[in-house]
């Protein structure tokens, strides 16, 4: 059994986009009947929540959903969820890490991979998307988000069946470019008014997509 | 400012900026205003509408200069090929 832990803090606009993505993550593992996964939601995305939770499930892919900077990756209402610092570190050893926030890839992804972490796949500049509805009211798949978080949870789902880091890095970038393709011959007025914008995010979340540490690692 | 523009020859930093900002300030003019942009400042990420960015590119803050930064290197890429590129081998994707 493949067992995951994700941290899903939801707490403003952004990442309550990333809670909607991440509903499909969950059905999508579910649906492989070999992956289990815990989803730290709300208030319990904390370091000393995922701490425990890590300590008693030991996953061997960890998921971090909400901001970042380029030393450390934030939880509910921004707390500190995992930084640079040494104590924090320690129960991302010998796991895969897919952290979807801002940064995180330009020092902290080093730093993890320096104190064991198999391998990190993250962004070294600044994460970013277009949404065409509120989180809070919108039903379903957000189509303009859709081109920016697809490609970006692609990495945890083909890891989640099986892929290597490298294979699943890989396949998210193809699943940029196909974005970058669907944004250029889409005939939708709303896609077409807004295209060198969409195209621009999904360019710079293409080339700032970064996997660290060992490729062929599997979950 | 944080806003780091390319040099260019026989250009100061200060022009190209300003040649940067009225770029993107015109390509934004012709947006939908029920744009909605997600990126991470030194605040969290926040969302910003059209009529908000204009504003934030305007005044070279920090959200309004990634935004140049994100639209410019865009551009760059559009113009040495790099996107064609892709889009030539939509096919093979």
């Amino acid at each position: 059994m493949k067992i995951v832990v994700a941290t899903d803090p939801g707490h403003d606009k952004a990442t309550k986009h990333l809670s909607h993505w991440m509903l499909d993550i969950l059905n999508h593992a579910k649906s492989l009947g070999d992956v289990e996964m815990s989803v730290l939601q709300g208030g319990d995305a904390t370091q000393s929540k995922l701490t425990k939770m890590v300590e008693a499930r030991n996953p061997s892919l960890i998921v971090l959903n909400g901001h970042g900077t380029q030393d450390l990756v934030m939880g509910f209402n921004n707390a500190i969820l995992v930084s640079t610092d040494e104590k924090t570190l320690k129960i991302f050893a010998k796991k895969i890490v897919h952290a979807l926030a801002c940064e995180s890839g330009k020092q902290l992804g080093a730093v993890m991979i320096k104190f064991g972490t198999k391998a990190f796949v993250g962004y070294t500049e600044k994460f970013e998307f277009y949404a065409e509805a509120d989180p809070f009211t919108s039903t379903g798949k957000d189509r303009i988000a859709s081109y920016f978080l697809d490609p970006a949870n692609t990495v945890v789902k083909c890891l989640c069946e099986g892929d290597d880091a490298r294979t699943a890095y890989g396949k998210s970038q193809d699943e940029y470019k196909k974005s970058l393709v669907a944004i250029y011959t889409s005939t939708d007025s709303y896609i077409a008014t807004n295209r060198q914008f969409l195209a621009a995010s999904v360019w710079k979340n293409l080339n700032s997509q970064t996997l660290l540490g060992d490729g062929a690692a599997t979950v | 400012m944080n806003y780091q523009s390319y040099k260019r020859d026989g250009m100061n930093e200060a022009d190209v900026i300003t040649q940067e900002q009225e770029v993107v300030l015109a390509q934004l003019g012709a947006a939908s205003p029920e744009l909605h942009f997600f990126v991470g400042t030194s605040e969290g990420t926040k969302s910003y509408t059209k009529k908000e960015l204009i504003k934030h590119v305007g005044q070279l803050d920090e959200v309004g200069c990634e935004f140049i930064k994100t639209q410019m290197e865009f551009l760059r890429s559009f113009q040495n090929g790099e996107i064609a590129d892709i889009l030539a081998s939509a096919v093979e994707l």
